[in-house]
């Protein structure tokens, strides 16, 4: 163990990182070194945390996840530290949302999650997040999603989760009745985010419901801003909910994949996805069902869409 | 971890039950029940430790046993090897399964192996008898009714109040068996205490350790152990930082230990303990949650639920207790579950410089009846006030190995030179910075600010304790330290005196009022001449 004051002095705080960081970490590069590393944790079949730990704590030193790793707030020991204490704790089945296979496919899952969320950490780590459900909900920076939908503003479809008893077993009865009719999806906690990310979703749906196979719902988004109270209760329920969080600054959205699926649209709505990344819009991580997406501190600090009588448009 | 609510012999009354589990239902997430024609048996948990599977109350494979269990048992990965070798098969990965099995494989001496804080309770449904147990220091809460030949047995005071009987502690360190329609025989099993009554170097104890060198040693592997065990979890850990010794420690250790880890600190805007704490989470990079309170944001109202929820019978300890709910209810708010308080440093290391002129025998007295009390005052506000918000507090410096240290440790390691708790600062000299090793000790509710006000209050606790139905178990009555220092720090007179004079009287409570209205008076004067300077 580090007894960190005893010869580092008091001061060990990185400076801050501006959002627009002069010389950015090569993402590209990082991306890909995670696809290997995680590559190679499969071809080695690596289903027990030991030998997972034990192969992280000799890659992750290397130079193509220092530059990235470096960059975030507690800098490359804490951030690989977190890294291998997750791995450390991970139990086959544990994660709901992304890693509930068993053995090697989901410690993978979880690596490479956990890794391509540092660029998210790199972006927005050093943001305070909001911290509670009520800070969120009078936060003046977040726009709420019902308004928007009643004024006919969103091009995507979003839900509430079910908070009563009888909603959930509506909810229940509706997917075994129509198992294809929504996503699989509890729905969102609380419908609020940025006008930026509601300005880039809609900006994407647009473009979807354009290249999609007619009869192909519109774009649905499973998640947006999230307090950091609710991450750690979606992390309690066994979902990978990592901390610090860009859905925690509104700056992540959640957009459901595998529904689209059953319309032969999710390659479209995968390349749509992937091409934003590639143009340096966004972080694009593939959770399974639904894909995150954080968006680059540049496209939300730079020329904003239109949404009628929000503050700040 | 939870609340217990169990009813046992005679024909249990079912809606007194639901009322007692309702009464409890902070302390937990879901409500899991067991009923019987003689016994009903409920608990109301908060997950931790195994979650999903650790159900409640947990019944033993040929279903003769059932436990309603409160606490974490820290060691039970090692029980649980023990019992495996022994031919024991688990269903769960959790504590509460081993605690049964550990019963079952030893008897009531498995109590002593239980490393951790627990309060639980096994009915043996084939006799209707009921066990008792309860930790060594008394971290976890049980307490005890009996009506019409029926056991109540439960968590808190206030679960038991609709029973409308005397209300009785498990006493620390102590267990037992209630026969059907009796009342439970307690007797201690854990020696803790009782080697610490006797003299370092007598037989029967373990020896001194006075070479300063080896006591530091120790006093570090010690340290990080009982904090490692509390924060092998993954789920975020919380440590309340006052800015004091012991809690710099503790997030020094715990940010060490633990990547995901959040300080909080509780005060009035501008008071000392707000300036260390956040100068030293923001030197370790720990995310600092601050809790502002100002003096004027206590009212009757928050006074009387600080009553409520904490059940207290000492004036200081209800005060603190004033401050603490907004704190425990802010850390719920974030989602934390889990957090570290350095509470018993003091008591263990010497933090109180006012026993420094007693004999070292009367000094090791005074501090054993400090930690002897611990489960009904400072453990109390913080169990009652952390649990009623669903948060679990540990409190890593009274884990035994580490309280067990501290008793072999002589009065001349703990304070010399005037410095309190000298061995502690000496052992992690080269882990905190200067301005905080060397900060002198405040008690809580004086450095952030907001003692003074709650004072103003005083009059009208005891009032409010009684209209709770608290007395069922013990009066409010005057603050133990205060006879104590009165009577010269004799703890023999100090305990006689406690015993004839209750409350304080009309007159000390109005002279006390006068000087906290002076204070709060002097504090507003103060407030508006340094605003009007400002314009």
């Amino acid at each position: 163990m580090t007894l960190w004051l005893a010869d580092q002095g008091v001061a060990r705080s990185r400076p801050p990182v501006p959002d627009f960081a002069p010389c950015e970490p090569d993402f590209g590069s990082y991306r890909a070194a995670v696809g290997e590393l995680v590559a190679e944790l499969a071809q080695f079949g690596v289903c027990d945390n030991e030998s997972a730990e034990h192969i992280l704590s000799h890659r992750l030193g290397e130079g193509q996840f220092s530059d990235v790793l470096d960059a975030t707030p507690g800098g490359k020991d804490q951030t690989i530290t977190r890294l291998l204490f997750d791995v450390r704790n991970y139990e086959p089945g544990q994660h709901a949302n992304s890693t509930g296979r068993a053995g090697s496919d989901g410690l993978s899952a979880l690596v490479r999650i956990s890794m391509l969320a540092q660029i998210d950490v790199v972006w927005w780590g050093r943001k305070r997040g909001y911290l509670t459900d009520r800070e969120l909900l009078v936060a003046p920076d977040l726009i709420d999603l019902d308004e928007l939908s009643d004024e006919g503003q969103l091009r995507f479809r979003y839900r509430h989760q079910a908070e009563t008893l009888f909603g959930r077993a509506a909810r229940k009865a509706e997917r075994r009745t129509l198992p294809g009719r929504a996503p699989r999806t509890a729905g969102m906690w609380l419908a609020r985010t940025r006008p930026q990310a509601v300005t880039w979703l809609n900006q994407i749906a647009d473009e979807f419901a354009r290249l999609a196979p007619p009869g192909t719902p519109p774009l649905w988004v499973t998640s947006l801003a999230r307090s950091v109270a609710h991450q750690r209760r979606l992390k309690e329920l066994g979902y990978l909910a990592l901390l610090p969080s860009a859905h925690c600054v509104g700056y992540a959205a959640d957009v459901e994949m595998a529904w689209y699926r059953r319309f032969h649209a999710h390659r479209i709505l995968r390349g749509l996805l992937l091409d934003r990344q590639r143009a340096d819009e966004v972080n694009v991580i593939d959770e399974g069902q639904a894909w995150h997406v954080c968006f680059r501190p540049k496209v939300v600090h730079g020329p904003r869409g239109s949404l009628r009588g929000q503050p700040g448009y | 971890m939870c609340g217990i609510a169990l009813v046992a012999g005679g024909s249990p009354n079912r809606a007194l039950w639901r009322l007692m589990l309702e009464a409890l239902a902070p302390r937990g997430e879901v409500e899991e029940v067991t009923v019987g024609t003689s016994l009903l048996a409920g608990v109301q948990r908060l997950k931790i430790v195994d979650a999903a599977r650790s159900v409640q109350p947990w019944k033993s494979a040929d279903g003769r046993w059932l436990l309603c269990y409160n606490g974490e048992v820290y060691n039970y990965r090692s029980l649980r090897a023990e019992l495996e070798r022994l031919g024991c098969e688990f269903r769960t990965g959790g504590d509460t399964e081993v605690v049964l099995e550990a019963y079952a494989a030893w008897g009531e001496s498995a109590a002593r192996r239980l490393r951790g804080e627990f309060a639980f309770a096994i009915s043996d449904r084939a006799t209707g008898r009921v066990y008792l147990a309860r930790d060594p220091l008394g971290v976890k809460p049980l307490y005890w009714s009996l009506r019409d030949g029926c056991l109540y047995v439960a968590s808190e005071i206030k679960a038991l109040v609709p029973v409308g009987a005397p209300v009785a502690e498990v006493p620390a360190g102590c267990h037992g068996w209630a026969e059907p329609g009796t009342q439970p025989l307690l007797v201690p099993y854990s020696g803790l205490l009782a080697t610490g009554r006797r003299d370092p170097g007598q037989a029967g104890t373990s020896s001194v350790i006075d070479d300063p060198d080896e006591a530091m040693a120790l006093l570090r592997a010690a340290l990080l152990d009982a904090i490692r065990v509390r924060v092998s979890t993954d789920l975020t850990v919380g440590v309340i930082l006052s800015g004091g010794l012991d809690s710099s420690l503790l997030l020094a250790h715990v940010r060490a230990l633990h990547p995901d880890c959040v300080a909080f600190t509780v005060g009035a805007p501008g008071s000392q303990d707000l300036d260390y704490a956040s100068r030293l989470a923001a030197d370790l990079g720990v995310p600092h949650e601050v809790i502002e309170i100002l003096p004027r944001q206590i009212r009757l109202a928050e006074v009387r639920e600080a009553i409520r929820i904490s059940e207290l019978t000492e004036y200081g300890d209800i005060i603190n207790a004033v401050v603490s709910v907004p704190l425990f209810r802010r850390i719920a708010e974030t989602g934390v579950k889990v957090v570290l308080t350095g509470d018993g440093s003091d008591e263990l290391f010497g933090g109180y410089q006012m026993y420094g002129e007693a004999s070292d025998r009367q000094q090791r007295r005074l501090f054993l009846h400090k930690i002897a009390n611990l489960g009904r005052t400072e453990l109390q506000r913080i169990d009652r006030t952390a649990m009623g918000q669903g948060v679990e507090a540990r409190v890593p410096y009274l884990d035994p190995a580490l309280v067990e240290l501290a008793l072999r440790l002589p009065m001349s390691l703990k304070i010399r030179d005037g410095v309190e708790k000298w061995v502690l600062r000496q052992a992690f000299a080269g882990m905190l910075p200067d301005y905080l090793r060397l900060r002198p000790k405040n008690p809580m509710s004086y450095s952030s600010g907001l003692h003074e006000r709650a004072r103003m209050y005083k009059p009208l606790f005891a009032r409010i304790h009684r209209s709770l139905g608290y007395d069922l178990h013990q009066p409010v009555r005057r603050d133990f330290s205060i006879v104590l220092e009165r009577c010269g720090n004799d703890l023999d007179l100090a305990l006689a005196t406690a015993g004839l004079r209750g409350d304080y009287s009309l007159r000390e409570h109005a002279r006390d009022l006068a000087g906290a209205a002076k204070w709060n008076a002097a504090s507003l004067v103060g407030a508006v001449s340094a605003s009007a300077r400002s314009r």
